[in-house]
């Protein structure tokens, strides 16, 4: 899975690496310092949730709707047993056999269980809190592939089940939190975290876009079924969609490097990492 | 002492029963993803069987509020779970070697 990496992506995983850190800490510095105040005084005391109002509903639904149909799609796509690769549309032979199934469990009791350790710790009641163990999505998406996919949508339902968050939105989270290791999984190139090119492209797909993605998807399946949930869009674009983007980033741009370096040797070792494990039918 | 249900707790249980039903179709069927689809339906009815069990004991929601820690001990409970099933099949693997 290694390979040699361009020089200059030395340099662009040190950039890339040291941003999306200082941006999650300041994401979450400054939501501490209004948390308090927030419910009371609206989103847009949160300098996050102000930028965020500042491009309107209307950017959103359209972005969030674009997000949510291709995640969606792809959710289905992988589900039925197809996967895009190299740009094609091509069959692929998960086995399911106990060793996958095995996989899917282990990831969504520690991801679920790591979820409700902190379930305690409410930031918007009902819909999300503090979730250290987010660190873990890309983690498990990038060793396990798509059992470990399904295995982290398992466990965010579960953990919304026993930390009192389950609802209508627990639907938008089960295929969010898919999502959250699918985008690593299927867009880094190594995933060994051994080369600066594989640093690079965990923060860049792991850390970035998979937190926004996750978030917008989720944002959107809210406000579209705000009848349903009862969240106003202006909590829901102000501050469930930017909070969710901080709290998946910052716990997984801090940490998730690191795991995933010490776990990939042992996981390959084992034969438990998906490209051991799955196979991919292409016509020639 | 009634109990009130989280508002269209239908839906949910409604796809669980929906994707279970289909899923079972489709692996009856040996189509791709019927096991898998049929694993969701299940979990989103088991995930509504966690929720009926927590609001009957009278403890759904109450995560680590006063003398209410028992659903993150479950959290806990399910962690070392997911680690010994984690060190039972890597030993399995580490027998049959990488492929």
């Amino acid at each position: 899975m290694s390979e040699a990496a361009p020089g200059y992506y030395k340099p662009l995983a040190v950039i890339i690496g040291i941003i999306a850190i200082a941006l999650s800490i300041w994401g979450s510095a400054t939501f501490a310092a209004v948390s308090g105040i927030i419910w009371k005084k609206g989103p847009a005391v949160w300098s996050w949730g102000a930028a965020f109002l500042s491009l309107g509903f209307d950017f959103w639904r359209i972005v969030g709707g674009i997000f949510w149909v291709v995640g969606t799609a792809l959710f289905i796509m992988e589900l039925a047993g197809y996967t895009i690769r190299k740009g094609r549309i091509v069959k692929q032979v998960i086995k399911w056999d106990s060793i996958d199934i095995a996989i899917a469990a282990l990831v969504a009791a520690i991801y679920g269980g790591g979820l409700v350790a902190t379930a305690g710790l409410i930031v918007i009641p009902g819909f999300t809190w503090i979730r250290p163990a987010n660190m873990l999505s890309p983690v498990f998406g990038i060793l396990f592939g798509i059992p470990g996919c399904v295995g982290l949508a398992f466990g965010n339902l579960i953990a919304d089940a026993l930390g009192g968050f389950l609802g209508f939105g627990s639907i938008g989270g089960f295929v969010g939190n898919f999502i959250l290791g699918y985008v690593p999984y299927k867009l880094m190139r190594d995933h060994s975290l051994r080369t600066s090119r594989s640093v690079f492209d965990f923060y860049l797909w792991g850390v970035l876009v998979g937190s926004v993605w996750c978030s917008l998807y989720i944002s959107w399946w809210l406000d579209m079924a705000k009848a349903i949930v009862g969240l106003p869009p202006l909590f829901v674009w102000g501050w469930f969609a930017p909070f969710v983007i901080v709290n998946n980033a910052i716990v997984t741009a801090i940490v998730g490097p690191a795991l995933a370096y010490v776990l990939y040797p042992p996981v390959k070792r084992w034969g438990l990492h998906w490209s051991d494990r799955t196979t991919f039918i292409e016509k020639s | 002492m009634a109990v009130e249900l989280i508002p269209y707790w239908e839906v949910l249980v409604g796809i669980g029963i929906v994707l279970t039903v289909i899923g079972l179709a489709l692996a009856a069927a040996k189509r791709r993803g019927g096991w898998l689809v049929t694993l969701i339906g299940v979990a989103f009815l088991v995930s509504f069987g966690i929720y009926l069990a927590l609001l009957f004991g009278g403890i759904y929601g109450k995560v680590a509020a006063a003398g209410y820690y028992i659903p993150n001990l479950i959290g806990f409970i399910l962690i070392i779970i997911g680690v010994g099933v984690w060190l039972k099949i890597s030993k399995k693997g580490k027998e049959g070697g990488s492929r």
